[in-house]
């Protein structure tokens, strides 16, 4: 179990976005981001509710992925939101 | 360099006539059966299936064992109906004509493809689905262990005596266990058991004998 794993991540505040190619710009706190299309749908999950046990349920569904590499692939993604202040972890989901 | 055979089921006559052009000027890939709907001509031979959002997308299901299919669609909501009838990809019918014929040429060889832009949206209504799912499972557990096997059995439309056979009881037994689950699940009728088990992510089609 990581520090993730009952997490109810939420997007640190509301952020100027726009598409760049591949990429989304995500501007908050003075701060540019590039985000690809996976980190994107990450961050707008985050909406204090999701776990990332759910995100990554539904990204294993969505990608056919087995489910531990689907939270794998999650909590990098969380993680680097969170290293880049784009995200907090959030209250705790219930054990 | 394998040709690849594609159905194309579109309703629109414009956008149908477009894609066959499109598809049929790719090297790799052969126009093998057009129409308007997924109903309206036979795609067992096809190794993809272009289909358009009002062609029949109810039908997808019951041919994607066969069959890759990439839907075109004019809404997220169309995309997320898409992807959970099991298409491999998605693109936007107003897409420039080269995307839509990379979506299906990347569908032909096997790749799934959602407009990077929607990933969101489809996670989030997968979330959505699966919570609603989780709400009705949770009813079920007012089922004995027992009583939850019936309870899935019965839901593939078993009758009482392959029921029976298969869980190694009586048909009286089998009756018992219905009559408790119809009393402790507040059911009237089969088809409302059949409803719940898909509610609640259950399969229903019935299971090969081992």
């Amino acid at each position: 179990m990581t520090e993730w794993s009952r997490a109810k991540p939420l997007r640190s505040g509301e952020a100027w976005t726009r598409r760049q190619g591949s990429e989304t710009a995500v501007y908050m706190d003075g701060v540019l981001h590039m985000l690809n299309a996976s980190a994107l749908a990450i961050w707008e999950l985050c909406d204090g509710e999701t776990t990332a046990d759910e995100m990554a349920e539904a990204v294993a569904e969505v990608a056919g992925l087995e489910i531990d590499l689907a939270r794998a692939d999650v909590e990098v993604a969380l993680r680097e939101l969170h290293e880049r202040s784009l995200i907090s972890t959030g209250e705790e989901a219930a054990p | 360099m394998t040709t690849r055979r594609v159905g194309i089921a579109i309703a629109d006559p414009e956008l149908r006539g477009v894609v066959d052009a499109l598809v049929s000027s790719a090297p790799a890939l052969e126009v093998t059966a057009v129409a308007e709907s997924v109903a309206d001509a036979e795609f067992e031979d096809c190794d993809v299936l272009v289909v358009g959002e009002k062609a029949g997308l109810d039908r997808l299901p019951a041919m994607l064992d066969r069959i890759d299919a990439v839907v075109l669609g004019t809404s997220p909501e169309s995309m997320v109906e898409a992807v959970q009838a099991g298409a491999l990809g998605y693109v936007d019918a107003d897409a420039p004509l080269e995307s839509i014929l990379g979506a299906i040429e990347l569908v032909a060889d096997g790749n799934g493809t959602i407009p990077p832009e929607l990933l969101g949206t489809l996670l989030r209504q997968v979330v959505k689905r699966r919570r609603a799912e989780r709400a009705e499972l949770d009813r079920l557990d007012v089922l004995s262990p027992r009583e939850r096997e019936v309870f899935e059995l019965a839901a593939q439309g078993l009758d009482k005596e392959t029921v029976a056979e298969r869980l190694f009881i009586s048909t009286g037994t089998v009756r018992t266990h219905k009559q408790s689950i119809f009393r402790k699940l507040d059911l009237h009728s089969q088809a409302e058991l059949v409803a719940l088990a898909v509610r609640c992510g259950i399969d229903v089609t019935e299971a090969a004998d081992d």
